[in-house]
């Protein structure tokens, strides 16, 4: 498993600038289970980052099944942590309503992916996860 | 707490216009003015009768002399409430509720007479006497209150008269005839209960499946027979 | 059905109480937490007022006859088969199943409400359990270790499989409920009938702080603190009271009524807590310390508003999401 952080602004930057200094405007890696597309837009550095869910990618991340507000204190929890399928791990929250997402599995999970109160959408990515060690 | 405690009783409030005060944010209570007596329970049950009709009311409970209005939601206008309450009261005649008679057969005396002997100290008159005075009265439901299917009764030789407990009996028997100040009743549930017991009754008061689950109504005639007396 | 498996004492059937008889003496009863009650309703479907378990003490543990959605609120913290549930929180548990309910730190009382709710027979309108009166709720008695409770046909309710929950009244509505600098419960009151004849110790009542003594139950709660006295004593009739009059008997501790109140009261009466804050008072533990704040008919309302709001909120959102849960779960 690749210990690079694909969220940090500095590594994004870093890689953005090699690929331009390439000549090329993007590149897809594939590792693992997991898909990073990464384009470079034009002439500037800016990148953009997608992690798709595609068939390899859905069973490391734990994604939003609807929309909702991020909401973490309900479920207080430090990571990362070992869950049981069916855990909850936060909810989504809709005016007073709140949605639990859960584990879909037993697995490790490693990092939240938005911050707390965030405005998320369906799809969006919330956690990665990993398998046991 | 099973029964209005009085412990405090020593001046009479004697007002010549009635008083209304609050209870939390939705319940008015109106305090009649004057003595404590049929003419003012009268205009009360009159009153009653008009502020139940009140769409925004939901509960009117008469009580000794005075009325708690309870209302549906927290009145916008409470000044305006007061007034409405004034006004009615000012309105209310005093109705004569053509109410039943109840005959309740009593067994004087006995062991659930636990305070008969307390009351013959303090009025100074023999057993027999007193139960003489309590079966040849006759009593008006005032109202009904403190313990399902409970009537204050109205009526009582003022002979007869004595304070409610300081320290309430831990478990008093329901059926017990009892007398709390000028008033007399029978008790309703068995447990702590500041009255004074002189008898035992066996007539069910109260009985929650019922269409109409109190015997007792405002307005009643109630008399005491002596089923048996055992002094 | 659900089985009683085991339960501490003086646990209830309760719903939204039984008001309309005080003129003939018959106490309201009803949850200490309406608003908590209402909410477990609304999270399974059911209307507002029907029949839920009022718990007090603890640990609880009810087993599950067949599949059944539940929702618990208020105090206590719950699990399904060893896992913790949320706070405020509603699940479909399987038949076989077990909820243990055990105490929480903050709140005196939680509710468990079922889909189609607790089926026993109404007495004059209500489920509510009457101790006192020995009617209503499971034969007028609390609910005893092998209890099996009916439950009513459900209202065809849309669960999502993996359950829901909402945000608290305290926290969706905090700005409404402070707290005191010294985490004293404020509490908010009128002055009532006899507040004027303590004279000097009326402002006392107000300014110091109270503590619920142990012996408080849901009939009452008697407070501890520095006495108040009536300037000099008054001559009472007995009178119709509501739960939330704090009533001073001669000892100078008040006394508060709650949901099992006496219909009639004859103590001298020096306020009564407005509706908006009962249930938080119906909340706190014992040795809870307690402020009262004078408060006005126009803030009663705005409070009563919104926490009808917050409850409307809850049943038209909670009803829209199990309906969009739903409907992704088909596709």
């Amino acid at each position: 498993m690749s210990k690079l952080d694909f969220t940090d602004p500095a590594l994004l930057d870093a890689l953005a600038a090699a690929l331009t200094a390439a000549g090329v405007d993007g590149i897809e890696i594939e590792q693992s289970s997991r898909r990073l597309r990464l384009v470079v837009e034009g002439k500037s550095t800016r990148a953009t980052m997608r992690l798709e869910a595609g068939p390899a990618s859905a069973a490391n991340i734990i994604t939003a099944l609807m929309a909702g507000i991020f909401d973490l204190e309900t479920i207080p929890s430090e990571l990362p942590r070992t869950v049981r399928a069916g855990d909850i791990l936060a909810c989504l929250r809709v005016g007073p309503v709140l949605v639990p997402v859960r584990a879909s599995r037993a697995c490790m999970v490693t990092r939240c992916l938005v911050d707390r109160q965030a405005l998320v959408g369906f799809g969006d990515p919330l956690f990665d996860i990993e398998a046991h060690p | 707490m099973s029964h209005a405690v009085r412990s405090l009783a020593s001046r009479p409030l004697i007002r010549s216009r009635p008083k209304i005060s609050a209870i939390g944010a939705r319940a008015f209570l109106l305090d009649a003015p004057g003595e404590f007596d049929l003419a003012a329970q009268r205009r009360i049950w009159a009153l009653t009768q008009t502020v139940r009709q009140w769409p925004d009311v939901i509960e009117t409970v008469p009580g000794m002399t005075n009325l708690l209005a309870v209302f549906k939601a927290v009145p916008e206008d409470p000044d305006s409430v007061i007034s409405r309450l004034l006004d009615a009261w000012e309105r209310a005649e005093s109705i004569d509720i053509k109410g039943k008679t109840i005959d309740i057969p009593v067994h004087y005396g006995g062991a659930h007479a636990t305070d008969l002997a307390a009351l013959c100290d303090l009025c100074s008159l023999s057993d027999r006497e007193v139960v003489r005075l309590h079966h040849q009265g006759t009593y008006t439901v005032f109202a009904l209150g403190s313990a399902p299917g409970f009537g204050y009764l109205h009526g009582l030789d003022p002979r007869l008269h004595m304070p409610r407990k300081t320290v309430p009996s831990l478990r008093m028997e329901k059926g017990c005839v009892t007398i709390g100040g000028m008033q007399t009743g029978v008790a309703v549930l068995t447990g702590p209960n500041g009255w004074n017991s002189i008898g035992f009754a066996d007539l069910p008061m109260f009985d929650p499946a019922a269409e109409v689950p109190a015997l007792m109504a405002p307005g009643d005639i109630v008399r005491f027979l002596p089923e048996r007396i055992e002094l | 059905m659900i089985e009683i498996v085991d339960t501490g004492p003086l646990n209830t059937i309760q719903d939204l109480g039984r008001p309309g008889y005080r003129d003939i003496g018959v106490t309201v009863s009803g949850a200490m937490d309406p608003l908590a009650l209402t909410i477990a309703n609304l999270l399974v479907g059911n209307d507002a007022g029907a029949a839920a378990v009022e718990l007090q003490t603890f640990p609880v543990r009810i087993r599950f006859q067949q599949r059944t959605a539940f929702a618990v609120t208020g105090g206590g913290s719950a699990m399904l088969d060893g896992e913790t549930l949320p706070p405020w929180w509603m699940q479909i548990a399987a038949a076989g199943q077990i909820l243990e309910i055990l105490p929480s730190k903050t709140s005196a009382r939680a509710y468990v409400a079922f889909e189609g709710g607790v089926d026993v027979a109404p007495v004059m309108g209500s489920r509510s359990t009457s101790l006192r009166g020995a009617f209503g709720g499971n034969d007028g008695s609390a609910l005893r270790k092998g209890d099996v409770l009916q439950l009513g046909s459900p209202a065809s309710g849309v669960f999502p499989a993996g359950g829901f929950g909402v945000v608290p009244p305290l926290r969706e509505m905090a700005s409404l409920f402070p707290k005191a600098e010294n985490g004293a419960l404020l509490i908010r009151a009128l002055p009532a009938g006899e507040h004027d004849l303590f004279g000097a110790d009326a402002e006392r009542f107000w300014a110091e702080d109270w503590k619920i003594s142990a012996q408080s139950d849901r009939t009452g709660y008697r407070l501890s603190g520095n006495p108040i006295r009536l300037t000099e004593p008054v001559e009472m009739r007995s009178h119709g009271i509501v739960a939330g009059v704090v009533q001073v008997p001669p000892g100078g501790e008040p006394i508060v009524q709650m949901s099992d109140a006496n219909t009639a009261g004859g103590y001298p009466k020096i306020a009564g807590i407005i509706e908006a804050d009962l249930w938080r008072l119906g909340q706190a533990r014992i040795g809870t310390r307690l402020r009262f704040v004078r408060a006005s008919h126009a803030e009663a309302r705005m409070l009563d508003q919104a926490i009808a709001a917050y409850i409307g909120d809850v049943e038209i959102t909670a009803r829209q999401v199990g309906r969009a849960l739903k409907a992704m779960a088909g596709r």
